[in-house]
């Protein structure tokens, strides 16, 4: 079924209804659809454009995307009701269109639950989880109840008093050997289970992160995860000893259902504790077998699903921002016309920075992804690679989320009052994305993890044992860059590259120095504040020489390739004059070049890249009802959109409020 | 009544619970009570402590408080109509309590709907603009109904497609001799008044900004201010030819009742336009009085108002951030012990930098609201005084909102994920920040407004030769040398003037050479002229900062701590500046690595021990703070689990859809 959707662009020119986005879009000096194919096509890139359009024209064209208001208009139990009737109804329909393969169905439930697929959860980490920590035997068992969605689960980890530092979850299974099972408590307030998605009201599984005691509760073995059901299939009541519910408001209605759940001496059988890396026999003795390194795999799986939904945030937040700027008109110029507020200077520096941020991001995403899944057809090398790739994931999360939470709150800001609307869909956007700052491991936590690699290859660099050296790192143990100017955009790599090494250097080195006068946690402790800037600024390395590599694949001197090198050396730039002491101080650069460039080059790359700005948000070939945005739409039709909305806003049925009918007939102090 | 209520802090030490708070509480240097009168007691601050403590423990002993869930429970229509029985109670209340003064009124009304009186912009500019716009003659006739709540107001300017750039309003009144009225379109979709507050639902009357045309429709006459009724006194509906209704859904629930309004040919009498600074005769002949100045004046003091607002907010924000911090535990050091993370260097870096810069705010405020009351609060308006406190007010309103629209930020994810929960109440004060970047004019207008201010005064230098001391440009009429090493405060202030100086002086010798029109320059050079307003900004708030703690200095047990903080900012602000002051050779690159690596650390951990109780000094009620993360006690777990489980969804064992759904498998089975 699939198959018969065509693959087209959303869109054609000539839907553009507004005579200013048409200026914009006729004054590209490339082809849009010719970019979109460059960037995002072809079955191994994880936006594989051409089947992502199928999925998107075939879960938009369901009649129920028809049967209710905007969902800012919607009551949380409204809004909850038809998350989980969409969601249902998304499984029902991608089983009838035969959509087996993992990453579309995933895109089809996101595209068609509106992007709050309420099992989203279960379908990736909890599937992901059994597959991989549940021993053969139990696959058999619980996978195909899992895959059916009989078995709805989260994952429970997060507790109320603890949430990164996992070892001291408070949350215990203790082994029974007269019943052959584990008794689970939640002993304390602090021990609540909290947070969890899809908790509160949906799930009647959960994966519980506990601390296991066997042969007997004096006997600590650390923490494991076990199968516990939570709510009667039948029913879906919660069963006996369990206490589960919605916790308080999150901002807007964008995380679903998180949860909070206290167990009193449930019991569970013992098979249903997850088997393959770690085992508790009838007896009650505890064994490790299989690689504990397979546990990270789920988390770096986990971290690039989520740094994609951070990236697919940010495409649509620049992409109503430039696409409402290209229509709203404000001050006067001299002969008396209004200036469209794309073609004010100031609104340029907001946006594209912003805009150029996407891109590198985009592309190094883009690399890490493909990169992760050819490693993980190997499982030796796969597992080799992995501190590499934990490093970059880690380090990409912590460093993109925060970039990202603050350029969509400009891009707010570019958007004036309008923006501040739940229909500009920027507002729901950057609360996605602060969310994504705690989310998964708290940033700066994230990124000392990334320092730690950085500081460990370090030492090999120093000590000559750089055999397997990563690729990302491998630039540590190059010649500086000697050159004073910058000449090409390979300068512009080797210029970041030589800052990251001489930082992680000097850091380093004086690391090793205290090391006779403090202890190790106490050095790691007292130099963190730096060692999240070295973090960054070989993230930062990361993305220029993926971009560098980018702007190499395509066409030579063609527009597209221009265009590419102009929002290079913008994101370039940009991202180095807010670093600038790093490089004067380490004589890499002048405070006068510096200057120079902020002053001249990046506002003369500002003045070529304008006529593209519009067609570069194109490329991303967002549909109006993933963008969901009154000032981000197509056709540009900004102010009808917005006066409809308002208009469609449930208080307006009445015209006069109830509240005030009581104030006219004075029974209001009564009330 | 108000005055024999206590006038004490609301909370003691002994009321805290949490063990690792007390700690905090016991560890400090100095005493609370005695910072919180240095900064904002006194009757004359604009503060005035012990009258707000008075008049809150007023507000929340109110029983109507305890008749609703908590408001993120409640759905929007639910909410309003809590808002409005409590905007209505407020009143009779402070009637019933002779709170008559117009800020102590301001206070109580606030604190008694939470922050969210519905009927703010009646009491502010609504009566404001008819006490300076409307004649005497108006005066006499609309104020006692509009000060008696039988008309309730708005003040409808924003449009559709309009906002910053008033010139442009689209709104019309034509002057119709016949019937001697002005009869109002708002004639194209761009037209209609969009956004002003309370507008949605609540208020029979607008002042209704639009364009005259007199005689008649061939003569434009500019902006004018009309008085126009939209709903019926008696059934509240809205009277025939206008449409309006609230608009669609803002961001939380923070603003209140943001509507639109459409009219269609409505009619009203000559004299409902505002007549004391221009007027039309029966004739249509247009005539103006006045000094057109006099405008400014509500607008300059709605701006002052604001950053003193903004500082609350981020306040409030910075409160919960470092209570929680130091409750919640984090991480394991090599004795198996968990670490408070308000010990994480990280943490401080986030937090202590905001607490330095919070009371940067509260002293740069103090200063502005003292310009402001020399200048529109003597007899006469100084209007040889009004382009710097337009131009400073300017400044201040644009970077204390986006510099705390930031720091609440880092202050929701300093506080992790429940930090993301409405009930944490960070959010909701980081929203109010970030509509404060838009509102009142754009941040990026606002600081081109004092650049054209600044740029004036460098082409005026050598004209004027006398300057009053207290004067926020007086640095610029001197030259200033930079000082050789960073050794006292005031060599920060004199490193920032410097700057900005020389910022100044290149920028005013780079326009007057160049050839092109004054638009262009401007236009062309913005991005720079932004830059230099902040520069200039930067001077401001480190001055009066430093003026501040000259004088905590006279007060030995918080005096150096006052040093400390300026410290801390002074070098925070240095250094996300640091490319200016190495380039202009003020600093080199390894003093400000120096500074940043070295000293700023070594700030925070000398502030280590009165971290808590510097935000206790801002003594917030647990009330206004709201949230279960920041309360005074440090019950965060024990507010965070009651809180969820008073989620009305829980009432449910089985939500709903979930019944059905379970009904529909059975019934196909």
């Amino acid at each position: 079924m699939a198959e018969h959707c065509h693959t087209k662009p959303h869109y054609q020119i000539n839907d553009t209804k507004n005579i200013h986005l048409l200026t914009e879009r006729q004054s590209a000096t490339f082809d849009v659809e010719e970019l979109t194919q460059f960037m995002f096509s072809g079955s191994e890139n994880p936006f594989d454009i051409n089947t992502r359009r199928k999925l998107i024209r075939l879960a938009i064209a369901h009649p129920i995307h028809s049967t209710h208001l905007p969902f800012e208009y919607l009551t949380a139990d409204e809004h909850y009701s038809i998350c989980i009737r969409k969601s249902l109804l998304a499984i029902q329909e991608a089983n009838r269109l035969n959509i087996t393969n993992q990453k579309h169905r995933a895109w089809f439930f996101d595209i068609f639950a509106n992007y709050y697929f309420a099992f989203y959860i279960h379908t990736s980490m909890c599937l992901y989880a059994l597959e991989n920590i549940a021993s053969e035997e139990q696959k058999q068992k619980f996978l195909p109840l899992a895959q059916s969605f009989h078995i709805i689960a989260t994952y429970a980890q997060t507790e109320l008093g603890h949430g990164t530092d996992i070892r001291r979850l408070e949350t215990e299974a203790v082994f029974d050997r007269t019943t052959d099972s584990f008794i689970i408590n939640t002993p304390k307030l602090t021990s609540t289970k909290f947070w969890p998605g899809s908790l509160g009201r949906t799930v009647n599984h959960v994966l519980l992160m506990a601390q296991l005691y066997t042969p007997d509760r004096d006997h600590p073995c650390g923490l494991q995860m076990f199968l516990v059901q939570i709510r009667d299939f039948k029913t879906h009541e919660p069963l006996l000893g369990v206490e589960v519910g919605e916790i308080s408001t999150r901002f807007a209605h964008i995380l679903g259902d998180n949860g909070y759940l206290r167990l009193n001496n449930v019991r569970i059988p013992r098979t249903q504790m997850l088997m393959r890396l770690a085992q508790v026999d009838e007896q009650g003795n505890f064994h490790r077998g299989g690689d504990a390194r397979l546990l990270y795999g789920t988390m770096v799986h986990e971290r690039i699903r989520l740094i994609n939904s951070f990236l697919v945030a940010l495409t649509q937040a620049i992409t109503i921002a430039i696409r409402y700027s290209a229509i709203r008109f404000q001050g006067q110029n001299p002969n008396g016309n209004e200036t469209k507020i794309l073609d004010y200077p100031l609104q340029q520096e907001k946006l594209i920075p912003c805009l150029s941020t996407t891109y590198a991001f985009l592309i190094t995403f883009i690399k890490l992804d493909t990169y992760f899944n050819q490693l993980k057809m190997n499982e030796k090398n796969y597992l080799e690679q992995l501190p590499e790739l934990h490093a970059l994931s880690a380090g990409f999360k912590g460093y993109a989320s925060s970039v990202t939470e603050r350029l969509a709150q400009i891009c707010r800001i570019s958007c004036g009052g309008h923006g501040f609307l739940v229909a500009s869909g920027l507002v729901g956007i950057r609360n996605a994305v602060d969310g994504g700052c705690s989310a998964e491991g708290d940033n700066v936590v994230l990124l000392q993890q990334t320092a730690r690699y950085l500081l460990k290859v370090m030492q090999q660099v120093e000590e000559n044992k750089t055999k397997n050296i990563g690729s990302s790192v491998a630039y540590l143990q190059m010649p500086l860059w000697s050159s004073t100017t910058c000449m090409n955009l390979n300068d512009y790599c080797r210029l970041f590259e030589s800052r990251s090494q001489l930082l992680i250097k000097e850091i380093y080195t004086k690391m090793l120095e205290s090391s006779s006068s403090s202890s190790p946690y106490d050095i790691f402790i007292n130099n963190s504040i730096q060692l999240v800037q070295i973090a960054k600024a070989h993230m930062e390395t990361s993305f220029i020489r993926a971009f560098y590599e980018q702007v190499g694949k395509a066409p030579q001197h063609s527009t597209i390739a221009l265009a590419l090198e102009q929002l290079f050396y913008v994101f370039t730039i940009h991202t180095l004059c807010n670093q600038s002491t790093d490089f004067i101080r380490l004589k890499l650069l002048s405070a006068n070049q510096i200057y120079e460039l902020e002053t001249h080059v990046l506002p003369d790359m500002y003045a070529r890249l304008r006529p593209n700005l519009v067609a570069l948000v194109d490329a991303f070939d967002l549909h109006d009802f993933e963008l969901n945005s009154c000032l981000g739409r197509y056709d540009g039709e900004v102010y009808e959109a917005l006066m409809e909305r308002a208009r469609l806003n449930p208080s307006n049925r009445h015209r006069v409020h109830p509240v005030w009918l009581s104030v006219k007939q004075g029974t209001l102090s009564k009330l | 009544m108000v005055e024999s209520q206590e006038q004490g802090p609301y909370y003691q030490l002994n009321d805290t619970k949490n063990p690792d708070l007390l700690r905090e509480r016991q560890s400090a240097t100095f005493d609370v009570e005695e910072l919180t009168q240095f900064v904002f007691g006194g009757p004359n601050s604009y503060f005035n402590v012990n009258r707000r403590r008075q008049l809150t423990r007023l507000a929340y002993a109110h029983p109507v408080h305890d008749t609703h869930l908590p408001i993120e429970y409640l759905d929007a229509d639910d909410y309003y109509s809590v808002l409005i029985r409590k905007s209505f109670i407020a009143i009779k209340e402070a009637e019933r309590y002779g709170i008559t003064d117009r800020k102590l009124l301001g206070w109580f009304v606030s604190v008694f709907t939470n922050g969210r009186f519905m009927f703010g912009l009646h009491t502010s500019m609504f009566l404001h603009t008819l006490e300076t716009m409307a004649s005497d003659e108006q005066q006499e006739k609309f104020l006692p109904l509009a000060r008696s709540f039988q008309i309730i107001g708005t003040y409808a300017q924003t449009e559709l497609g309009h906002g910053s750039n008033l010139q442009r309003l689209e709104t019309e009144a034509v002057f119709d001799i016949n019937t001697d009225t002005f009869v109002l379109n708002t004639p194209t979709i761009t037209a209609t008044k969009f956004w002003p507050g309370a507008l949605g639902r609540s208020t029979n009357y607008v002042l209704l900004m639009a364009q005259l045309f007199t005689p008649d429709r061939n003569h434009p006459a500019g902006l004018q201010m009309f008085f126009v009724q939209i709903r019926d006194l008696n059934t509240h509906e809205p009277l025939p030819g206008v449409e309006l209704g609230e608009i669609s859904t803002r961001f939380g629930h923070e603003v209140g009742d943001n509507g639109y309004l459409r009219l269609h040919n409505v009619r009203i009498p000559r004299n409902h336009m505002l007549m004391k600074l221009a007027y039309v005769d029966e004739q249509g002949t247009f005539h103006r009085l006045g000094d057109p100045r006099l405008l400014y004046g509500t607008m300059l003091a709605t701006r002052v108002n604001l950053c003193a607002y903004f500082s609350i907010l981020l306040a409030r924000a910075i409160t919960i951030a470092m209570r929680y911090s130091a409750v919640r535990r984090q991480g394991q050091n090599p004795n198996g012990k968990e670490t408070l993370i308000l010990d994480y260097p990280l943490q401080q870096e986030k937090l202590v930098p905001c607490i330095a810069t919070n009371y940067a705010f509260f002293y740069a405020f103090i200063k502005l609201e003292n310009l402001r009351r020399e200048i529109l609060d003597s007899d006469t308006i100084l209007f040889e005084l009004l382009p710097e406190l337009h131009a400073v007010s300017s400044g201040l309103k644009a970077y204390m909102s986006s510099i705390g629209e930031r720091f609440s930020q880092t202050c929701r994810v300093a506080c992790g994920g429940h930090g993301y929960l409405v009930a944490s109440g960070i959010k909701g004060l980081n929203n109010q920040l970030d509509a404060g970047c838009t509102y009142e004019g754009d941040n990026s207008v606002l600081y081109q407004q004092t650049a054209r201010y600044l740029l004036k005064v460098m082409q005026q230098l050598d004209e004027i030769s006398e300057m009053e001391t207290e004067s926020s440009i007086k640095f610029l009429y001197s030259t200033t040398t930079p000082p050789a090493t960073i050794i006292n405060l005031d060599d920060y202030c004199r490193l920032f003037e410097c700057r900005s100086q020389m910022l100044l002086k290149s920028m005013s010798n780079r326009l007057s050479e160049s050839e092109a029109s004054t638009y262009n320059k401007f236009s062309k050079n913005s991005i720079e002229l932004v830059h230099i307003s902040k520069a200039f900004i930067e001077t401001v708030v480190l001055r009066a900062f430093y003026d501040g703690v000259r004088k905590a200095s006279e007060h030995k047990s918080f005096g150096p701590v006052f040093e400390q903080l300026f410290h801390v900012f002074a070098i925070h602000t240095l250094r996300n500046s640091a490319t200016d002051f190495i380039r202009l050779k003020l600093l080199t690159a390894d003093q400000i690595y120096q500074l940043e690596t070295f000293n700023l650390p070594d700030m925070y951990a000398r502030l280590r021990p009165n971290l808590i109780s510097l935000v206790d000094a801002f003594d917030f009620h647990d009330n206004e703070l709201n949230s279960c993360l920041g309360r005074y006690d440090g019950q965060v777990y024990e507010a965070l689990m009651e809180r969820a489980r008073l989620n009305p969804t829980n009432r449910h064992k089985v939500h709903p859809v979930w019944k059905s759904i379970k009904q529909e498998t059975k019934s196909k089975l």
